[in-house]
């Protein structure tokens, strides 16, 4: 059975939503084309736990793959460092229970998030 | 000889037959946080051994993606 990766990535929420868009479709093509995409999870935006580099709020992407060239990891991985829309990333291999369901633990993101991506600050 | 209050605490991941702690799964993980943000103790919670390292994990892949805090004032 081949390796079953995930990639959690966290694009900047400040972006425009067209520069987002560009940034997780330009990573799913990747990610495509070096091996195969099971499934890609969009969260959607969400609150931080802490702020990372003055951001607050990240749109979170999860791909789950598998490839039959474990060097591309390592190619991913540098491509995501060197995107600067993209905030922090985790790469997991093999978890051991498979593919969870789609979009578990999204956790539902009110509307309002997009509005206050810039204003938010005291809120906690 | 100390009456220290025993309060009996069973492993909420071998009850409920979890095989793997997923670290996305934030709701879960926050159970086994304290307002501080920090890692509750298996002694208070009786999380039985294997589960509380791999609940450590995970708790620490969830904070790297700022899912969970490293420190925090309150967590409510």
């Amino acid at each position: 059975m081949p390796k079953l990766y995930e990639t959690v990535v966290l694009v900047d929420a400040m972006l425009e939503d067209a520069a987002i868009e560009a940034t997780i479709e330009k990573f799913r093509a990747l990610v495509a084309g070096n091996g195969d995409t099971i499934r890609v999870d969009r969260w959607g935006k969400r609150r931080l736990a802490y702020t990372i580099e003055k951001r607050t709020h990240a749109d979170y992407v999860i791909y789950y793959y598998n490839t039959a060239r474990p060097a591309f990891i390592a190619e991913f991985e540098r491509a995501l460092r060197l995107d600067e829309s993209v905030i922090r990333f985790l790469t997991v291999v093999d978890n051991p229970v498979g593919l969870p369901p789609e979009n578990a633990h999204a956790a539902v993101v009110p509307e309002d998030v997009l509005t206050n991506v810039e204003t938010d600050d005291k809120e906690d | 000889m100390s009456m220290r209050r025993k309060k009996k605490r069973s492993c909420f991941f071998t009850e409920n037959k979890i095989e793997h702690i997923d670290y996305k799964d934030e709701k879960l993980l926050r159970r086994f946080l304290n307002e501080r943000g920090k890692i509750v103790p298996r002694r208070m919670t009786g999380t039985s051994a294997a589960y509380q390292r791999e609940l450590a994990e995970a708790i620490k892949r969830a904070r790297h993606i700022a899912l969970l805090p490293f420190v925090s004032e309150s967590m409510r």
